[in-house]
């Protein structure tokens, strides 16, 4: 294996991968065309293209099981494009379980694994037996000039008979391209013509070998008049010409196909144009709207006057914000991302280290020119860094769309399984989350939404016998709340049966029976997250769901992310799942605990506080204290990580001295001015509370460093959803943006933590999973409710 | 040195077709002796890739594929055909077995070889190999590329 | 990451390969394999030189409250985090102070983590044969701990000659002495207990 065929083999991979999601929403748009009962042939022709290409490339790699289904397949694909089968629900639901074992035979060959696969065998059986169904549409009969039909593919020439058959008229179009900017120009052509009929085929014409431009003749068959279409396409140059038929006249009635009569076109073949001049008419910018005729609905991706429209003149680079050619997009390993992420992180740690050094400089007497040179230097720097880090934040973000086709998919799959039927409705697919979250969703989501199918929508009788209408309803929603994700699955279903849950909780011992009276309807719900309350055998006896419901908590847990739950009982269920954006690098709010620093995610911080241990109370047996009104579960961290209690004592540990410990004073602890002064603290914290801001304009005069106070301690103001935790720290050290890197597996089952992090003096500062540590607390109360406490990680 | 223009809209059968060119020493070789003739392989990722590659690239050869959106591969040979400076250029098709047509009108276009997919690095090479000796059995027609 | 690099001590970085094999002494004693000897607890331990990526001087560590008690901490080896194990408490010896002698061996025996090993000091590489090598508990006696892949009484042994490794091995400050027994580590034994 030499690395060029290593590096192939590669691409054969991320090609075929992505070539089965291409398949999946075009099945899936084929799909809603055939409930709509029309068929766009260049849809059909999409899906056997991506079939016809895995098939050669399975061929290429020896991947012989895609070979032969992709073979199987694009028999099947090539009788549908080619009209001898028709598109009908059992055919497409060949389709969709084929896209199904692409994926799973896909990762068997990765993993090189070659288990046999039963259902491959019966669905090649099904796909044997799935040809043949459906009427032919004829084409026979027709004379088309052999100097076109020398270079049409099978599929454009069915094409071109089909619209013969359909009586369109044939149109050829002529246009002349830079090859610059042939692709935004094509792009844009196909866009404004797509709505008045077929484009057959383009013919490049060779005149006189201009290098820089192209002519192109299309052929063309549509239903409209010449005149709308020369409307439709001369702000972009085009020529349009009707083409004769043989025995000319107006186009004829469609007629049935079998009974066409004898007629060829005659499209000659381009000839050699002479060199462009300018164009006798001067292209006006788009005609008023009152002008144009009422079917004039292509979308023009310029509304604007176009003074370049000519077809001489070279267009100029073309700002197309909507329409991307493919040729735009890059394929990127994540890898490499994380690499560059790194590299953001390095040169964060050297913005931090700049920013003390101008600290240290403008004590010391130096050079007052070069001190703010300097600065200005240094605000450059830094906000390069800021967009830099934007910059591949950005790439690293892909569409939910991607895991919700999939889910649509299973959807699909499932109701059709369970003989119920549903509507999925989709929401806020364009909502981008980083890549390595979309690839970690698919699975829990995947969980829920056949939850929702198989335990939430009722049978169809019993929705009747409710007057619910007879399908059911799942709702798919996503949308960006601050710098989180909020993904929503909800059906209108029967609910959850929380009286059954909570029986069944007491029976399993997870509840106490006394408490069973106290708990909420919402700490009930959440029973079903509770591991062994969510096993099969518990779910049939309980009219709800939760399926594994348990690990998806846990899945969702490793993402930094919470899931909460709601339920009615007759109107339905709703999984919440709320996630950060992105997992590479945070802001972060900087603590220290007994002289071990601490990052905690500024997502996660509410507010910090001073503590007054005078205003500490004691409620349902936890810590608490009365913030802005409402009361506050505290947890020491201290205590938490067993760390001494006593801040800023020495050494900890059995290593703490024969490391390099240095005391903090080198991290920034100069007051700023303004900041807070104990006189404004009073016992119910209101007046000293001060909103952390996450600094958007991160100056350094806007991070606050606190110098720790004497045994004045601090309450971080977590927030998880919509549940509070205080968590007491000894000082507040600053903000920064860290880059967070994983714990190894040999630190997998340590809870509290979401990675790690490394500061400007070389230390590293562990980062708190707050949404764990939340959960882990709320636990802890509970733990007097419930045995075994919940142990997700 | 040969200069290969692929023309294909799978990136990984680029790739393949690329690594078949580039591990096969004295593939390109000029004379019998010379065991390391260089090939550079251009990539074209659609016909109108390969329209705006084609002008100025002095190619030796040209591997397309058939069966591409908008532009397809029997599309690009006639271009070629009727070009005056891009008539002499060595031509593969591919495309499937089963496309008995698409293959015929290939070769009706004038190509010189046609591979049906999938096919192995050896059958490319050997169809590479067979064009190359067959032209190079003609009275050189003009002195561009470096056969 | 400049200033920190500068600030860096220098570390030997141990070719994974075995050395140079010297004919003369091999002398039909089957095939050797070279072993880094350290110090833990007072005893020389050794492990295969091929698993031990560099050796490390004692970096800022920083613990990880509720981890298991044998993991001192994490540290950053040139922006990777690397999980920090103290051998002495993987096998249950006595600690004693930490010394300017100690060193972490990076290593990565099963390939999934690249883990650090806290040892009281390195000594020096053995080249041994298998026929030196005791691999049966027979040598120690019924209860030997699994981790144990061997003993070796190195009076026999051959140190490693003063070329290539011995001279990194110099840099890190290996003091030369023998040992009467080598305790031969199988580390995959020990990292995944």
């Amino acid at each position: 294996m030499t690395s060029e065929s290593e590096r192939a083999r590669e691409e054969f991979f991320s090609e075929a991968q992505e070539i089965v999601e291409g398949l999946g929403r075009d099945l899936l748009a084929l799909d809603e065309a055939q409930k709509a009962g029309h068929v766009d042939p260049d849809l059909i022709n999409d899906v056997f293209r991506a079939v016809h290409t895995l098939k050669g490339l399975a061929g290429l790699f020896g991947a012989t099981r895609m070979s032969s289904l992709s073979h199987k397949l694009e028999e099947l694909l090539d009788d549908l494009r080619l009209g001898k089968v028709d598109v009908t629900a059992p055919v497409l639901d060949l389709l969709f379980l084929s896209v199904q074992l692409y994926g799973k035979l896909l990762q068997a060959e990765k993993e090189g694994r070659d288990q046999p696969m039963p259902e491959l065998e019966k669905l090649l059986t099904q796909l044997d037996r799935g040809a043949g169904a459906g009427g032919t549409a004829g084409n026979g009969g027709h004379i088309i000039d052999p100097n076109l039909l020398a270079v049409l593919t099978e599929f454009e020439e069915h094409k071109l008979k089909t619209n013969i058959a359909q009586g369109n008229t044939l149109y050829r179009l002529k246009v002349r391209f830079q090859l610059a900017t042939i692709d935004q120009g094509l792009d844009e052509l196909k866009a404004t013509a797509k709505p008045h009929g077929d484009i057959i085929t383009y013919l490049p014409a060779s005149d006189g070998d201009d290098i820089d431009s192209i002519t192109l003749e299309i052929l063309m068959g549509s239903r409209a008049s010449a005149a709308t279409l020369r409307n439709a396409l001369h702000h972009l140059g085009v020529e349009v010409e009707e083409l004769p038929r043989q025995g000319g006249g107006p186009a004829p009635a469609p007629a049935p196909a079998v009974s066409t009569p004898v007629q060829a076109h005659h499209i000659p073949t381009p000839t050699p144009s002479p060199p462009p001049v300018a164009p006798s008419h001067v292209p006006s910018a788009m005609p008023p709207l009152g002008h144009m005729p009422l079917d004039m609905t292509a979308p023009h991706a310029f509304p604007a006057p176009r003074l370049d429209a000519g077809a001489s003149i070279p267009p100029k680079a073309q700002e197309l914000g909507t329409i991307k050619s493919v040729a735009q997009t890059v394929r990127v390993d994540i890898q490499k991302l994380d690499v560059l992420m790194n590299i953001v992180g390095e040169l964060s740690i050297v913005r931090t280290e700049l920013e003390r050094l101008l600290e240290k400089m403008r004590d010391a007497h130096t050079n007052r020119e070069l001190r703010i040179n300097l600065h200005r230097l240094q605000r450059d720097f830094e906000r390069n860094v800021i967009s830099l880090r934007r910059g591949i934040l950005e790439v690293r973000m892909v569409p939910l769309g991607q895991v919700f086709d999939k889910l649509a998919r299973v959807a699909r799959q499932i109701s059709r399984e369970a003989g119920k039927q549903v509507n999925l409705v989709i929401t806020g697919a364009e909502t981008e989350v980083d890549k390595l979250i979309v690839e970690e969703l698919s699975d829990p989501l995947m969980h829920m939404m056949r939850n929702a199918i198989d335990h939430g929508i009722e049978e169809r009788e019993m929705r009747e016998a409710v007057s619910k209408p007879a399908v059911g309803t799942i709702a798919l929603n996503a949308f960006q709340k601050g710098n989180h994700v909020v993904i929503e699955i909800e059906d209108d279903g029967k609910g959850i049966d929380t009286e059954r849950l909570l029986e069944k909780g007491i029976r399993m011992g997870v509840v106490q029976a006394d408490e069973a009276r106290t708990m909420s309807r919402r700490e009930v719900l959440n029973l079903i997250f509770v591991p062994g309350l969510s096993t099969k055998s518990a779910v049939s006896e309980i009219s709800g769901r939760g399926v594994g419901m348990d690990v998806v908590k846990t899945n969702i847990s490793k993402l930094g992310g919470v899931i909460d739950v709601q339920s009615e009982p007759g109107i339905g269920t709703k999984f919440t799942v709320t996630l950060p954006i992105t997992l590479a690098i945070i802001s972060a709010l900087i603590v220290k605990v007994s002289d071990q620093q601490f990052a905690i995610p500024l997502a996660n911080v509410q507010e910090a506080v001073w503590l007054d241990a005078e205003a500490v109370r004691v409620i349902d047996g936890r810590e608490a204290v009365t913030l802005r009104g409402s009361t506050l579960q505290l947890c020491y961290l201290a205590r938490l990580f067993g760390l001494s209690d006593t801040p800023d004592a020495g050494g900890t540990g059995p290593f703490g001295s024969g490391f390099d410990m240095s005391p903090m004073s080198q991290a920034p602890g100069v007051p700023p001015r303004g900041s807070l002064r104990s006189e404004s603290i009073r016992q119910d914290y209101a007046a000293a509370a001060f909103p952390y801001r996450p600094a958007s304009s991160s100056s350094p005069s806007a991070r606050t460093a606190l110098a720790p106070r004497q045994k004045r301690r601090f309450i971080v103001v977590t927030a998880v959803g919509t549940r509070r935790l205080g968590l007491v720290v000894d000082s507040l050290v600053g903000e920064q943006d860290v880059v967070i890197k994983g714990l190894g597996p040999s630190l997998k089952n340590v809870a509290g933590f979401a990675g790690a992090t490394q500061l400007a003096d070389q230390r590293i500062a562990l980062v708190l999973d707050a949404p764990a540590l939340v959960e882990e607390m709320f636990a802890h109360a509970d733990r007097a409710r419930m045995h075994g406490g919940t142990h997700g990680f | 040195m040969a200069r290969i223009l692929v023309v294909e809209d799978s990136s990984a059968f680029r790739a393949f077709i690329r690594a078949a060119l580039e591990d096969a020493p004295g593939l390109f070789a000029a004379s019998p002796d010379d065991t390391h003739g260089e090939v550079e392989v251009v990539e074209a990722a659609s016909g109108f890739d390969a329209l705006r590659l084609l002008p100025r690239g002095n190619y030796d050869l040209v591997i397309t594929d058939i069966n591409m959106p908008d532009i397809n591969g029997l599309e690009l040979l006639r271009f070629m055909r009727d070009s005056e400076r891009h008539r002499k250029v060595a031509t593969i098709i591919i495309s499937t077995q089963s496309s008995e047509k698409d293959r015929a009108r290939g070769l009706a276009l004038g190509a010189d070889a046609f591979l049906a997919k999938p096919f192995t690095v050896e059958a490319l090479q050997r169809a590479i190999t067979t064009i190359l000796q067959a032209r190079s059995s003609l009275p050189a027609e003009s002195s561009e590329g470096s056969r | 990451m400049a200033s920190n690099l500068a600030r860096r001590t220098t570390s030997a970085v141990l070719p994974a390969a075995a050395g140079t094999k010297r004919k003369k002494a091999q002398r039909d004693r089957g095939p050797i394999t070279e072993y880094l000897a350290f110090r833990l607890a007072g005893d020389v331990y050794a492990a295969p030189v091929s698993i031990i990526r560099e050796i490390l001087k004692l970096h800022p560590l920083t613990p990880v409250p509720r981890a298991p008690a044998s993991i001192m901490g994490i540290i950053s080896v040139r922006g990777q985090l690397v999980t920090v194990i103290d051998l002495r408490r993987r096998l249950r010896l006595s600690e004693g102070p930490v010394t300017s002698k100690a060193r972490i061996l990076l290593v990565d025996p099963m390939g999934v983590e690249l883990l650090g090993l806290y040892v009281d000091e390195v000594l020096q590489v053995y080249r041994l044969a298998d026929s030196e090598i005791e691999h049966t508990a027979t040598a120690l006696g019924g209860e030997v701990a699994s981790y144990i892949a061997g003993i070796a009484r190195p009076a026999q042994a051959q140190a490693s000659p003063q070329e290539g490794k011995g001279v990194a091995l110099k840099s890190v400050g290996v003091v030369r002495q023998n040992a009467s027994v080598i305790i031969l580590l199988d580390l995959k034994v020990v990292l995944s207990s």
